[in-house]
């Protein structure tokens, strides 16, 4: 994506931009978590009385 | 004691005296237990990872094949009772059994039992006559947990879990990796005092920490648990006619000046998160039986369960939690993935990991701090409660190595 040489790139481009960024972690993350035998989970108990 | 002579056996003067640290006779269930504690629930794999594919693990010497039919994971003796082919290596041909790969023997998953022969028809005499051994499985936290009995009920999972695990919410990362070196070696290294000191001093992980350079520490136990209590911490030493040896460089933070009970660098400033705080951990390592540490730090606790695998070998499980609910659990994927699993869960462990691959004892010859080892040592034979557990255990690798 090129930006007109301004520097700026418009709202769309941005979010693009954003998507692909996103996704790319994601992929990333997932492909080293799979390749390292690493997950993250959360863990939710159901409510305390104290709570 | 006994000992077979020597073909150039020493004069015949006076009775050889056993030195102390020559064996493990001191602690026999310990001494005997090669392959791991039998009666306990172990971590074996992640829960994404059993599917409807036959896999195969090996736990305690044991092999068993995983299987998951109706969301439920099921857990058998790997080895076909007919030719002795892995049932790992077969597939599902109906719901809720499991065909070896060979002659087609068909075993239900739940109570084990030959429910069909695929090559022998649908009369076939032999079924319900065999019945394979089946272990149980629970899923609890993204993890399977087997029970690694000898057929007996087993206790419930979470009597073994960290209590601290039913007090408040969390986020979990965590990595399993296979390892070499005896479970038992991973479990005294995980609670040695001394080494973290010197053998981590290098870790990027404590890159901007200053690590103590001795301690004085006692041994307290908690419940199920054994905790190393420190009462002096130490930071430069002088050591005469050698010099000074300190862990201190200018651009690591200045280590704590009172004695520190939690992380081992102190808590530096942090807040203790409240439900860290509402254990009263008396110190910040602790282990329990099976083979199971906790570190606490201010924000975080980690863990590492060494779950004995094959002769020499055991699995690495390292978790780390953080009590945090909904979207301010999101720092931590980044902090997990980013950080921790690399510098903590990576390359300080893995100083861990060539140690332990290194060690070669008894015989052995301990210095103070090893009180740590001698505790956790006497915890298992505390907690052990019959012979027989480490005996079957032996026979079994007797098995294991034909
Ligand atoms: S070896 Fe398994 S069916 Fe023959
Ligand atoms: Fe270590």
């Amino acid at each position: 994506m090129t930006s007109k040489g301004k520097g700026t790139a418009s709202k769309p481009a941005k979010g693009i931009f954003a998507a692909a960024a996103v996704m790319t972690a994601v992929v990333l993350v997932r492909w080293l978590g799979r390749r390292s035998n690493t997950q993250v989970h959360r863990v939710v108990l159901p409510p305390t009385k104290d709570a | 004691m006994v000992q077979a002579q020597q073909p150039q056996a020493s004069p015949p003067s006076q009775p050889k005296r056993r030195r102390p640290g020559q064996d493990w006779k001191a602690w026999p269930q310990y001494d005997a237990a090669e392959l791991g504690l039998r009666g306990y629930w172990y971590p074996v794999t992640w829960s994404s990872k059993v599917t409807g594919t036959p896999q195969r693990q090996t736990l305690c010497g044991e092999k068993l094949v995983l299987i998951r039919d109706g969301g439920e994971v099921y857990a058998l003796a790997d080895r076909c009772p007919h030719r002795g082919v892995p049932l790992s290596l077969g597939r599902q041909e109906f719901p809720g059994t499991l065909t070896c790969a060979y002659h087609g023997w068909t075993f239900d998953l739940e109570s084990g039992k030959l429910c069909a022969v695929l090559t022998d028809g649908p009369k076939s005499p032999i079924c319900g006559k065999v019945v394979q051994k089946t272990h149980p499985v629970e899923e609890r936290h993204g993890i399977v947990w087997v029970y690694l009995g000898d057929g007996e009920e087993p206790h419930p999972l979470d009597e073994q879990l960290p209590e601290e695990w039913r007090d408040g919410s969390f986020v979990l990362g965590g990595s399993m990796q296979d390892r070499r070196g005896d479970w038992r070696y991973a479990c005294e290294n995980g609670f040695d005092e001394g080494h973290a000191k010197y053998l981590h001093r290098t870790s990027l992980w404590r890159l901007f920490r200053t690590m103590p350079t001795w301690n004085i520490t006692s041994i307290e136990r908690q419940g199920r648990w054994i905790h190393r209590v420190q009462k002096e911490v130490h930071f430069r030493d002088e050591h005469s006619g050698l010099g000074v040896w300190t862990n201190y460089r200018w651009w690591k933070k200045k280590p704590p000046e009172r004695v520190f009970n939690i992380g081992n660098v102190g808590d530096l400033g942090k807040p203790v998160h409240p439900v860290i705080g509402r254990q009263e951990f008396p110190g910040y390592t602790s282990i329990s039986v099976p083979g199971v540490l906790r570190v606490v730090y201010p924000d975080f606790i980690h863990y590492e369960w060494w779950v004995p695998t094959e002769p020499g070998h055991h699995r690495y499980v390292g978790i780390m939690i953080q009590y945090r609910e909904g979207l301010s659990t999101l720092p931590f994927y980044l902090k997990y993935f980013g950080g921790i699993r690399w510098f903590f869960h990576g390359q300080f462990s893995q100083q861990d990991e060539w140690m332990v691959g290194e060690t070669d004892a008894p015989p052995e010859r301990l210095y103070r701090p090893d009180a740590s080892l001698t505790a956790w040592r006497k915890l298992v034979e505390e907690t052990t409660t019959t012979h027989e557990a480490a005996r079957a255990a032996k026979a079994r690798r007797q098995d294991y190595d034909v």
